[in-house]
């Protein structure tokens, strides 16, 4: 093949270039100097065909650049500029991104006439900047446009604050006081910096707490309730309301809702004694525009000066971010916080997905390559095999819905679920069903490599092997799955990343934009199959299409998007690499 | 196998028994997989049919399923309404001496009695409302009244009612003292009543005498009602009522505004037959019996005005025998003498030649099928586009009126009288007609009335569209408007997406594979080709994410420079390697060469060196330097272009505002013209240069082959020109067609992104095809001294001809499919534009968009169902094509 690739230039100094030039009835002259020859190399097309292949690449590359490098640089931490405007407003926060626009005639004819004249000279395109400004809970807006001809000045404070908080989205803001018990202990920035940062750690510890019984213990006294209603009502479905069942059902019930009325009392006594405690700590933070703001210390997650740290504490910052992303659960509408049940929904139904779509994967391929009889019907099938690679997603995601939710969860709710209808239990998308479709989808995947497996294994060693007596399971068990495993596991990996990156079909059976609970928790039976999930990718569109903050949604979708495709590309690469791996065990087996 | 006979070739016995164990899991094994695999299998050909039965149910015709007849009790005149419950419990009979008797349906018993004149006053003209309750009424002294008629449902505590209903059964119902008891399915009692609720009459001038009322109709906008009245001296009056309600006494008081239409009886000096005002109130119909019918506009209350007079009956001397508003009040059901059947609506074409005041002109939009004998009766459904119509020959039949479809026709058992009155019940599922003394009820299950083939595939005129057209509009905002299922718009949208995508995705990843398999160095090879598979696999949320958010608004600013980038890039190359060709022949040689030699390992590496080995070659560098050079050149060509072409703001003039049609003609000419310069070039000036080169340098023929391009470059551009301008003198602005007003989120976007996602798919399949072809071919052609190119394109690529082309469908398929892309970055309008800066939808993103919304087994719900099999079929026609294609091109690859 290498040979191709050099050009023929070492040719003799006559040359017959082409075809035609030695069809050509011109006489065959001595006089030909090689100028035709450079016709014959196409040099023009071949360029144009290498100017595809650059396209193509330089597209990729700029692609996956832009993503990794948005992706990496949301959570580093941005100076934070405060802008004074020559009407006399001031604005402080960080700056997203700059523009340039047209200004509208109106505004344009309003402006200054020097600025017109630059702005004219630019060809009526003027410059400006998005400053994310923060403080949702004051001015009802995150962002503010700052045109360049606007600005008075620009500075960069000191003691300027980031608040990251749980609710509101951030606030930018320098600390004035601090608050203990309704006394304020300490009245200058530094001073009230280093009250916070003495009590921060404690007070979230108290606030965790103070979550964690939120969603745990009154959880599992809901569930209890819960659980008492169900049967309650099961006893009512299955032997009626006059039944000594019932009765006694209804007995329980009532023991079990007395129960869990004094279990929330003193969960909540002590959520509200956590509360109080925390509420002492306050922090007096003034705007820019010199508004006063009490924020309880509770409320801030993160918060810290970007104009007076130093590289090391913004990479400390940079690195809690990115821990936060991976570990914690969203807030803020998504725009905030963590994607870890994004992340623990993506890998669930990735895992559950390969579970199903691997047994039966191998099941059929092992039946088409080693029982089936060879003919024109398996050729067929094989042909549907192929083709069904090739169906749309969203029509197995149309499926899913039609067939496994409203069929087979319809039907196992009837059966199962009768004392919670009318709300369906499998009966809608959840965990189960969209593991199963994405099965269906990756189906063709698994079956086309594992197939290609089973044919690379020689005839000889199955030949080998029913010589030396073995029966055909035998020698399917222990001499051609074994060969094929690689393949099989390739299979595997990319039916997993073509599973892991599917979003349309998740749109229909099961995805949802926020999860309140994980599909596999602490609670028995463990694994609730039924349950909504989160899922990377439909986070991505989530947040990208239908996020209410878009501005601010925009980095964490990056970052999303940055986690998506590295989750994507490792499946990839590791199948890449396996399928190597596999090539060369299978040179080295042929004997 | 084991089974072996007794003898064996060998002339020995077995020895030994094959264990039971091996034999029994040899069986087991087999048995397992061949269900499993066959099963598998099974599953997946499931898609395919489960698809296939949710849509099926969607052409069913309906079906009636049973007749009751009850005798109709009590003679009071002609029936002026008639109206049964959602349970089809009761009928509700209305006669012109304005007694309303309600009947049990199951035993024809009389449970309520009422009368809609409590005072006496001789009832004379009335107007009930469609689906709701409100009613309208005018007597002989001249006054009106406003009321409610109607059935009331409660649900009760079971000890608290009548002892004969404390043991029903489900579907049971009794009747107690005029109220009809049943159980419902979930086990609760429920009870319904007849009620009617009349206000005070209105008195307008607050005259002892005015004159009777003869005609009258009402529609209620806002809570407050607006009725038109005809008198008997001929005054045709418009009144709008306030209720208002003194919150203090609780006293109703009604203000009423009036406005006198001027109508026209030179021509027609006896009364009209009819009188219809139109839902919003804003149009009034005067109609005649022979169907000489006048419109008003009463946009301006005060000051009403003629707008049109038309015939509804426009081609026969038949008289209007019927003649209903469907729900809403737009559309007009007109019945004649002779059975034939019509729908009205008023339509605002954009033409000038209107001459009616509100620019709008009534027309007949749909034609149904004629009944037997005169049509008698109208009533239309609350809730669909459906009506019941009750005919002379007491046969009734229910039409959909959208798609123009006879859904059932029945006939009252032993009748021949005409039918007096007819209706539809609350929730479609039940047909009520009256003949002489009989009440027919029929079950009827309509299944989904609006869906047609016809409905689907082809155009319907809606509602107020000017002429039969191709919509989608699935999410009716209200019970009163048509919803649209015409899945063209979708498919092509589709196409749209496809097309465009291709467009900009094929060439580059053929080209791209072209390149990769012959003239690329396998060392550079080896990491460009695993790196595009790998983008294979780059889930499409990520890219129609950025088309969205980033492409999307970045493209917005560009416009020019991107449309410059069409030509720059390719020229670019072009221009390189017309260059490239100048420089001299040896060092042109050395260039390629240079990075062929790795860097010996005790070498000081040369980074600029190593960077040659690692591309392979000067050429790729240069190819990359020219790619850049291109974009900026493209960047630097957009505002020239702009001003050139686009009238300085590309925006306003693609939006018609400013400017001509030069430059979208050259959008379109420009290709055009540099193709057909490529073809002349190729097959005239080509072979003039070839023989001008068999006498001449290298250099020479280079310094040609440059002029020849500059020159063609030029001329090409002059061509275009000319053209444009013929074709823009001529009158033609293509403006309005491919291209139009710019959208943000447009088919170039999505072009550009789905041509990004198809591009690994087409390019790997297509490269693998080309490294396929033996090398032996190859060999021999380089040895028989055709150059690389000439052995790529005339040895290679005809080889791998199929190999392409089942990239190519594949590429096909993904793209018709393809939904998040389209999804985030198409805009969702299923409009059907050619315009290339304008959205789209898809059928995988309007699935996407709307099933989660769509209530299961509903209409919407299988109409989604229907664009998932036509997706599927889509796919699966083009897929299989490239299957079968491939599949010959490995038989073929096979024998060479």
């Amino acid at each position: 093949m290498s040979t191709t690739l050099k050009e023929p230039h070492n040719k003799p100094a006559v040359p017959r270039d082409t075809i035609r030039a030695s069809m050509s009835s011109r006489k065959k002259t001595r006089g030909n100097r090689g100028g035709r020859s450079l016709l014959a190399k196409g040099e023009p097309m071949l360029w144009l065909t290498g100017g595809g292949l650059v396209v193509a690449v330089v597209m990729i590359v700029a692609l996956m650049a832009l993503v990794f490098v948005q992706g990496l640089v949301t959570f580093w931490p941005k100076h934070v500029q405060q802008f004074t405007l020559k009407n006399g407003t001031v604005y402080m926060g960080e700056v997203t991104r700059d523009d340039t626009y047209k200004p509208e005639p109106g505004i344009f004819d309003s402006l200054p006439t020097q600025v017109q004249q630059d702005i004219t000279t630019n060809e009526g395109w003027a410059h400006r900047e998005l400053v994310r400004t923060g403080n949702f809970d004051i001015t009802n807006t995150h962002f503010h446009w700052v045109e360049d001809f606007n600005i008075e000045s620009r500075s960069e404070p000191q003691w300027a604050t980031v608040i990251e908080r749980n609710a509101w989205g951030r606030f930018y803001g320098m600390p004035k006081a601090f608050i203990l018990d309704g006394k304020t202990i300490a009245t200058t920035p530094d001073s009230a910096w280093a009250e916070y940062l003495k009590y921060h750690d404690q007070v979230r510890a108290r606030w965790h707490e103070r979550r964690g019984l939120e969603k745990h213990e009154i959880g599992r006294e809901s569930r209890k309730i819960d659980d008492a209603r169900l049967e309650l009502k099961t006893a009512k479905l299955e032997h009626g309301e006059d039944s000594a069942q019932y009765r006694e059902a209804q007995a329980h019930y009532d023991a079990v809702e007395a129960e869990v009325n004094v279990a929330y009392g003193k969960i909540r006594e002590k959520i509200n004694a956590l509360n109080a405690e925390n509420d002492k700590y306050q922090l007096l933070m003034v705007t820019a525009q010199g508004q006063e703001k009490q924020l309880g210390l509770a409320e801030v997650v993160r918060a810290y000066q970007p104009n007076q740290l130093g590289f090391g504490s913004k990479v400390g910052v940079y690195l809690s971010r990115w821990w936060e992303f991976l570990t914690d659960e969203p807030r803020e509408a998504n725009s905030e916080g963590g994607v870890f049940p994004a992340i623990f929904g993506t890998v669930a139904m990735t895992l559950i997905m390969s579970l199903l779509v691997v047994p039966f994967g191998v099941l059929a391929s092992l039946y088409l390559r080693e029982y089936a009889k060879a003919g024109p019907m398996i050729s067929a099938v094989r042909i549907a095999i192929n083709n069904l690679a090739g169906v749309p997603s969203i029509v197995f995601g149309v499926f899913g819905l039609g067939f496994f939710c409203y069929v087979v969860g319809g039907t196992i709710d009837e059966v199962f679920f009768k004392a919670n209808l009318p709300n369906p239990t499998f009966g809608t998308g959840g965990l189960l069903w969209a593991a199963l479709t994405l099965a269906l989808l990756t189906l063709p995947v698994v079956i086309v490599s594992t197939e290609e497996a089973l044919a690379a294994v020689p005839g000889s060693m199955r030949e080998g092997s029913y010589g030396c007596g073995a029966s055909k399971w035998q020698t399917i068990r222990r001499i051609v799955l074994p060969r094929a495993m690689p393949g099989v596991m390739t299979g595997a990996i990319l039916a997993m990343a073509r599973g892991a990156g599917e979003v349309a079909p998740l749109m229909l059976v099961g995805a949802v934009k926020l999860a309140p609970e994980l599909p596999i928790d602490g609670v028995y039976p463990f694994l609730h199959a039924q349950r909504s999930f989160m899922h990377l990718g439909f986070h991505v569109y989530d947040l990208g299409f239908q996020s209410q903050n878009a501005e601010a949604a925009k980095p964490m979708v990056f970052t999303t998007t940055l986690l998506l495709i590295v989750i994507v590309a490792f499946l990839n690469l590791f199948a890449i690499w396996l399928r190597a791996r596999l090539r060369r065990k299978f040179v080295s087996s042929q004997f | 196998m084991t089974q072996t006979p007794q003898t064996s070739f060998t002339g020995r016995r077995r020895m030994r028994r094959t264990s039971k164990l091996v034999k029994y899991g040899d069986m087991v094994a087999r048995l397992f997989i061949t269900i499993g695999g066959i099963g598998t299998i099974m599953a997946v050909a499931l898609v395919c049919v489960f698809l296939a039965w949710k849509v099926v149910p969607l052409f069913q015709s309906p079906s009636v399923e049973s007749q009751n007849i009850v005798k109709l009790d009590g003679q009071y005149g002609k029936i002026i309404h008639l109206d049964l419950d959602e349970f089809r419990n009761m009928a509700m009979v209305a006669y012109e001496n304005g007694k309303v008797v309600t009947q049990d349906l199951q035993t024809g018993k009389v449970l309520q009695e009422a009368t809609l004149d409590p005072d006496n006053q001789k009832l004379t003209a009335w107007s009930f409302g469609i689906g709701g309750k409100h009613l309208m009424l005018g007597y002989a002294d001249g006054s009106t009244r406003i009321g409610d008629l109607g059935f009331t449902v409660r649900f009760l505590e079971k000890d608290k009612a009548p002892a004969a209903a404390q043991h029903l059964e489900v579907g049971q119902s009794t009747a107690v003292d005029g109220v009809v008891y049943s159980l419902t399915p979930e086990g609760q009692l429920r009870s319904q009543t007849a009620t009617l609720k009349l206000e005070d009459p209105i008195r307008l001038d607050d005259q002892e005498a005015t004159p009777a009322i003869v005609l009258i109709d009402h529609t209620v906008l806002n809570d407050s009602p607006i009725y038109v009245t005809l008198d008997n001296q001929g005054t045709l009056k418009i009144n709008s009522i306030t209720r208002k309600e003194n919150w203090m006494t609780g006293k109703v008081t009604f203000q009423v505004s009036e406005g006198v239409l001027p109508y026209d009886k030179t021509n027609h000096p006896d009364s009209p037959q009819y009188l219809k005002v139109s839902g919003l109130g804003d149009s009034v119909l005067v109609v005649w019996k022979d169907g000489f019918t006048q419109r008003f506009d009463c946009r301006n209350f005060s000051k009403p005005v003629l707008a049109e007079t038309l015939d509804l009956t426009p081609d026969s001397d038949d008289t209007v025998t019927a003649l209903q508003f469907m729900n809403g009040r737009n559309t007009l059901i007109v019945g004649d003498s002779s059975g034939d059947l019509s729908a009205w609506f008023r339509v605002k074409p954009e033409t000038d030649d209107v001459k009616s005041s509100d620019g709008a002109i009534l027309v007949k939009g749909h034609t149904l099928p004629a009944g037997t004998a005169a049509a008698t009766s109208i009533a239309v459904s609350s809730r669909s586009r459906m009506i019941v119509v009750g005919f002379a020959d007491s046969s009734a039949a229910i039409y959909e009126v959208t798609v123009e479809h006879q859904m059932l026709r029945t006939q009252i058992a032993d009748s021949t009288l005409p039918v007096q009155a007819v209706a539809m019940a609350p929730k479609d599922n039940g047909l009520m007609a009256i003949t002489g003394q009989k009440i027919g009820m029929w079950d009827i299950d309509p299944k989904h009335p609006a869906i047609t083939a016809g409905a689907i595939f082809l155009p319907v005129w809606y509602e107020g569209y000017v002429e039969p057209t191709h919509v989608w509009q699935s999410s009716a905002g209200t019970d009163d408007s048509e919803p649209k299922y015409g899945l063209y718009p979708l498919i092509f949208g589709t196409l749209k997406a496809t097309f465009y995508s291709m467009l900009f995705g094929l060439p580059i990843a053929i080209l791209a594979a072209v390149y990769t398999s012959e003239f690329l160095h396998p060392r550079v090879k080896a990491w460009v080709k695993p790196t595009i598979e790998l983008m294979a696999s780059l889930p499409s949320v990520v890219l129609g994410f950025l088309a969205a958010l980033v492409f999307a608004p970045f493209f917005e600013k560009f416009v020019p420079a991107m449309l410059a980038c069409v030509a720059t890039i390719p020229l670019s190359f072009l221009l390189g390697a017309y260059l490239w060709q100048l420089l001299p022949h040896e060092l042109a040689i050395r260039l390629e060469n240079i990075g062929d030699v790795a860097p010996a390992p005790t070498e000081k590496v040369n980074p600029f060196r190593m960077l040659l080995f690692k591309l392979g070659g000067v050429r790729l560098v240069c190819l990359f330097v020219m790619f850049g050079l291109s974009l900026v050149l493209a960047l630097a060509l957009g505002t020239p272009i702009e001003h050139l072409l686009f009238a300085g703001d590309v925006k306003l003039w693609l939006d018609g505002q400013r400017g001509n049609g030069i430059g979208a003609w050259m959008i379109l000419l420009l290709p055009v013209s540099g193709l057909g310069a490529a073809y002349v070039i190729s097959r005239v000036i080509n072979p003039m240069v070839a023989s001008f080169g068999d006498t001449r340098t290298r250099g020479k023929v280079a310094v040609l082959d440059l002029v020849k391009f500059m020159g063609a470059c030029v001329i090409t551009v002059i061509i275009a020109y000319i053209l444009s301008a013929i074709l823009n003198g001529i009158g033609w602005d293509p403006r309005g067609t491919y291209v139009d007003t710019y959208v943000q989120r447009n088919a170039l976007i999505v072009g550009f992104v789905m041509g990004f996602a198809i591009i690994p798919i087409i390019y790997t399949i297509a490269e693998d095809a080309m490294s396929a072809v033996p090398v032996h071919l190859r060999s021999a052609s380089l040895g028989a001294g055709a150059t690389p190119w000439q052995t790529a394109t005339r040895i290679i690529m005809p080889t791998a001809m199929s190999g392409l082309f089942s990239a190519m469908m594949i590429g096909l398929g993904r793209a018709v499919g393809e939904t998040m892309i389209v999804l985030m970055a198409a805009g969702n309008t299923p409009v059907m534009e050619m315009n290339i800066f304008n959205g789209f939808r898809t059928l995988a993103a309007n699935i996407a968009v709307e099933l989660p919304e769509a209530p299961k087994d509903g209409t919407h719900f299988r109409m989604l169902f229907l664009a998932a099999l036509t997706l599927f079929a889509m796919t699966f026609v083009v897929n299989t094509i490239a299957e079968a294609v491939r599949l010959r091109f490995r038989k073929k690859a096979v024998q060479l």
